[in-house]
């Protein structure tokens, strides 16, 4: 398992769909991973970045909630596979000594994990099959292009994309 | 008509239980509206609530019985009460202030229970 950060949020500017942009932590090169995600999420995910105040507990703020009411504990989030176009993730979430695994799709693990404050991983192999450096991006046009499309057009203003 | 003494009715400490009768659009801002009916009693009120889009979409999914590849958020949400040998018992809508609806997640265990503060979309979402 590889730490990654939360790089940005973006929005793709060819599908219009919100991109997730992962970075890894450590390391000289740091590997890239991009994952689209649905557009309830990447508010989710926005709002809690940018500290948007919100009257009301949004789902995601829910979610947090239930595991806080049981004392439960997530300590980590971990994207663990990609089939076709499909992420697959994972909560690792302890209560009363014991871990529990549960199955997510990446986007609402990503909104929990920024929200508990916990490190964000990527399975390596998904890192490997998936991920890549900026500096490839620019010259490989081929293979890369909606990387390409996506870390050239970085927007973090999803406000002006999407309606609320 | 729902008047505000029927809100509040439903708010109280007497309880009354419903059930969602449909879920739709608001014709003229394009909102989404959750219809709630009373299961019990002749004539059977209803309560409108205006919802989000994204949770009117999770409801609707559930309604409809979409088979969906992946967990959605409440789904998450769901399956992590399950884990901790959780229950939904049940969730209440309990008062408006504004236009703004408040609602309560309860869950169970053999030995514990929980209130939980929701909206009423969220609330609605889990509980189906």
């Amino acid at each position: 398992m590889v730490e990654v950060n939360i790089e940005v949020l973006t929005v793709d500017p060819n599908s219009r769909i919100p991109v997730v942009v992962l970075k890894e932590k450590e390391g000289e090169s740091k590997r890239i991973l991009l994952i689209w995600i649905g557009e309830p999420e990447a508010w989710a995910i926005d709002n809690h970045l940018k500290q948007v105040s919100v009257p009301r507990p949004m789902t995601h703020d829910l979610l947090k909630t239930v595991i806080d009411t049981f004392s439960g504990k997530v300590q980590s989030v971990c994207i663990t596979a990609i089939e076709e176009i499909t992420f697959y993730a994972l909560v690792k979430l302890e209560l009363n000594g014991e871990v529990h695994e549960i199955d997510s799709r990446p986007s609402d693990a990503l909104a929990l994990a920024i929200r508990s404050d916990v490190p964000i991983y990527v399975e390596e192999q998904v890192l490997e099959e998936n991920g890549f450096l900026e500096a490839e991006v620019r010259k490989d046009k081929k293979t890369h292009r909606d990387a390409k499309d996506v870390l050239e057009n970085l927007d973090d203003d999803i406000a002006k994309h999407y309606t609320v | 008509m729902l008047k505000v003494e029927d809100i509040l009715y439903i708010s109280c400490s007497k309880m009354v239980e419903v059930e969602i009768d449909i879920i739709t659009t608001d014709r003229k801002d394009r909102l989404s509206v959750v219809v709630l009916k009373e299961i019990e009693g002749n004539p059977k009120r209803q309560l409108l609530i205006w919802i989000g889009e994204s949770e009117a979409n999770a409801i609707d999914l559930v309604l409809k019985k979409t088979y969906m590849p992946r967990p959605m958020t409440h789904d998450l949400i769901k399956n992590i009460v399950d884990t901790l040998s959780f229950t939904v018992s049940a969730v209440f809508i309990s008062s408006v202030e504004d236009n703004t609806f408040f609602a309560k997640l309860k869950l169970k265990s053999d030995r514990e229970e929980f209130d939980i503060d929701s909206r009423p979309s969220d609330a609605l979402a889990i509980a189906i």
